[in-house]
């Protein structure tokens, strides 16, 4: 039986967070942490201790690429893989996030029934990149 | 014009005579003919009297005096320079030597003592008639330079040097660099017509940063101003002819204004969307749900009513999309990431992401790759490429009656890759043709229209193949369907090819040259210097660039030596000339030789470096396709 994975995610839309709930415990069956912005990510995320954080991109008071810059401070979310989440996504906006030290960047609006597999590809991704 | 239709007015003379007795007699003999009069005895008067009362005219006795010509001059001098005032000389008795002299050093004509009434009256009465023209002449050059100057944009009037002849007040204020710090023209107002603030002599390259045959040939140019701030303009050129030779009046409307307000504008858009996203993300998030029985089982009626809201959604996000591309793609501001790669594959890849949508329409996906066009290379954005593909394939299914097929097929045509999507729909109108690739556009725009569609689609598929180099077209298929052909410039045995690196932020002239390079190198295409994208892995070999928009050129000439490395630059570009390209290392070709002579200038350049592979490989390739063009011809 493969081990649930833990996924932290950083939303400020309150209605988002109840779509990510349901996507990633009900439909993808993973342990999620639902945090709604960067600060409370950056209490609770050590000890949750992440397989992958989804991050949005705009938020109130710390931004997504702000946000990441904190985490990477914190020794335990140091290697965690980060994915990006936005509803700006243009390519050259893609690539500017990913410049930014993130795994992939998911655009809004995503299907929820697919993210979970999308999450796990970028799970795995970021994993097969941290052991080369 | 008949001199006598000008009525002329009585006229302020000036005797000089240091005889007493005659200026009193030639004084009282002008005062008789309506005329005013002043008199003074030496030439030291007549500055004094010049300075304090107006003049008209100015009688000078040469008749004692033993050097005419030291007191013609000097007299001469003392008028002022600003309009026309007259000399006469007079003399005691007829001598031709003195007269001559005096009429070749200017004097407008002369009088023999004793002057006889009726001539002293008929030549002040010419002198009275010309005055009056001068004065209506001048008052009409006054009224033009005051709507010269009144007109808030630069105007500039060229030679057929390019050579500045006239320049009006926004004209100075704009461009010309002598003004001394901190000092305006309405704080200095005799400085406006200074020498040196004015630009008449100089040339409109030297005033405005960019040449004379860009002026004419574009619309949008970049101009320096006098403190070297580079600033969008409209440029309108008319072109006349003055006693034979040709002038040029040149318009100048700044544009940083209005880009700004287009900025904002683009910015205004795109917050919009990114703010109409995140709703949305909830509504079809919450439905795709729904729709999946991730909340439970739904019955019939539920899995339908959710099945269309999650339809309608998906739509709308299509259109936020389609605005937001609409927005960068016009603005200028969508960076295409294009790279030389095989197009079958990506077609191939455009075919399956399309067939769900294919099959739930009911109508069949079939794709040819003729067999030469498989390895054919071109330079394209994967994923903009993704999007002309799917735009064009659900374009045609949506217009395809159930049971139909689509055939795609990629060919290889003239100097480029084709791919064709044909359906077998109603066809295209005559009526539409013209519109088809147009914003908004709808073949049906009615209210009961059958086929969805917001008419950004295909203006948008344009303009990402205009901006990959590209072009596509709409053929006449009316009653047995349509079929959009796009074409994109080959870039064969692209590996072998020498790297060029082009950066030009006006578009038309960034696909003129990419079909000039077409088959002999590999063109990495950027608006911005700041898009290029150069792998030290793989440095470039040529760098093509021009400096039109690009910021300060000093900047950009560092900017462009740092990327290039030690591979030959060469500026194409008619915002500056040899010599300053020369001067900062690089080669220079004019715009205008684009079509005839980059490719060649461009090979050159590659050969003198001394690349010894790469120019076997491009010598070869530019014999293939001189004999090639030779057939052609």
């Amino acid at each position: 039986m493969t081990k649930a994975l833990r996924v932290m995610s950083v939303e400020d839309d309150p209605d988002i967070r109840m779509i990510l709930q349901f996507s990633l415990a009900t439909v993808g069956g993973f342990e999620v942490l639902l945090c709604c912005g960067g600060e409370q990510a950056l209490v609770t995320g050590p000890a949750f201790k992440p397989d992958l954080i989804l991050l949005d991109v705009m938020m109130p008071g710390f931004s997504g690429p702000q946000t990441l810059a904190a985490l990477r401070q914190q020794r335990p979310l140091q290697r965690v893989p980060v994915v990006f989440m936005t509803a700006k996504a243009m390519p050259d906006e893609v690539v500017s996030l990913l410049a930014f030290g993130a795994t992939g960047v998911i655009v809004k609006p995503f299907d929820p029934m697919k993210l979970p597999q999308d999450v796990r590809m970028f799970w795995e991704h970021g994993r097969s990149n941290a052991t080369t | 014009m008949k001199a006598r239709e000008y009525k002329a007015e009585p006229l302020k003379v000036l005797v000089v005579d240091n005889d007493v007795a005659q200026r009193m007699v030639l004084s009282t003999q002008i005062r008789e003919l309506g005329h005013e009069v002043g008199s003074v005895s030496d030439l030291d008067e007549v500055r004094h009297w010049l300075l304090n009362q107006r003049t008209d005219l100015v009688l000078l006795d040469i008749s004692t005096h033993p050097s005419t010509q030291e007191q013609v001059s000097q007299c001469i001098q003392s008028l002022p320079g600003d309009r026309w005032l007259p000399l006469i000389v007079t003399i005691s008795e007829w001598a031709e030597a003195p007269v001559v002299k005096a009429l070749h050093l200017g004097a407008e004509d002369y009088l023999v003592r004793p002057i006889a009434p009726a001539l002293l009256c008929a030549k002040l009465g010419r002198v009275a008639r010309v005055q009056v023209m001068h004065k209506l002449l001048a008052a009409l050059a006054n009224r033009h330079r005051d709507i010269q100057d009144n007109i808030l944009d630069a105007v500039l009037t060229v030679d057929e040097h390019a050579i500045v002849i006239a320049a009006n007040r926004a004209a100075n204020a704009r461009f010309a660099a002598d003004r001394p710090t901190g000092m305006t023209s309405d704080s200095a107002p005799g400085l406006a017509s200074h020498p040196a603030q004015n630009l008449v002599g100089l040339s409109v390259l030297a005033v405005t940063g960019t040449g004379l045959a860009i002026l004419l040939g574009g619309a949008r140019v970049t101009l320096r101003d006098r403190s070297g701030h580079m600033f969008p303009a409209e440029v309108r050129a008319s072109t006349w002819k003055e006693s034979g030779a040709i002038r040029t009046t040149l318009l100048f409307h700044d544009l940083s204004e209005r880009q700004h307000t287009e900025r904002m504008r683009d910015e205004f858009l795109a917050t919009v969307s990114h703010e109409l996203r995140t709703p949305l993300t909830s509504v079809l998030g919450a439905v795709s749900l729904l729709n999946a029985g991730a909340a439970g089982p739904l019955s019939s009626a539920g899995v339908t009513l959710t099945a269309a809201a999650q339809r309608n959604g998906q739509r709308l996000s299509r259109l936020i999309d389609d605005i937001l591309d609409l927005t960068k793609l016009e603005g200028d501001r969508m960076v295409l990431h294009c790279q030389v790669q095989a197009l079958a594959p990506l077609l191939r890849e455009a075919v399956v992401a399309t067939q769900a949508y294919a099959d739930a329409n009911e109508v069949s996906l079939f794709c040819t790759i003729d067999e030469p066009s498989a390895f054919d290379e071109v330079a394209v954005d994967a994923d903009r490429f993704l999007q002309i593909m799917a735009n064009l394939l659900s374009n045609a299914i949506k217009h395809s009656p159930k049971g139909a097929t689509v055939e795609v097929r990629l060919s290889t045509g003239d100097s480029g890759c084709v791919v064709t999507v044909r359906d077998r729909g109603p066809g295209i109108s005559a009526e539409f043709r013209d519109r088809l690739f147009q914003k908004f556009s709808q073949a049906d725009s009615s209210d009961h229209r059958n086929v969805a569609g917001t008419g950004l689609g295909l203006y948008i598929t344009r303009m990402l193949v205009e901006r990959m180099g590209g072009r596509i077209d709409a053929a006449e298929c009316e009653g047995a369907g349509a079929q959009f052909s796009v074409w994109l410039p080959r870039q064969s045995h692209a590996k072998n090819l020498p790297l060029v690196l082009l950066i030009d932020c006006d578009i038309d002239a960034r696909a003129r040259m990419l079909a000039a390079l077409s088959g002999c190198a590999r063109v990495h295409c950027v608006g911005v210097l700041s898009q290029a994208n150069v792998s030290s892995r793989e440095p470039c070999d040529l760098v093509l660039a021009n400096p039109q928009g690009q910021g300060s050129v000093n900047s950009f000439c560092k900017a462009v030596r740092r990327l290039a490395g030690s591979a030959p630059v060469l500026f194409v570009s008619d915002s500056v000339d040899p010599v300053f390209a020369r001067s900062k290392g690089f080669a220079w070709l004019s715009a205008l030789q684009i079509d005839s002579a980059l490719r060649k200038v461009s090979m050159n350049l590659l050969h003198q470096t001394g690349m010894a592979t790469i120019t076997q490989r491009a010598s070869s390739l530019t014999t293939d396709t001189a004999s090639q063009e030779t057939h052609a011809k």
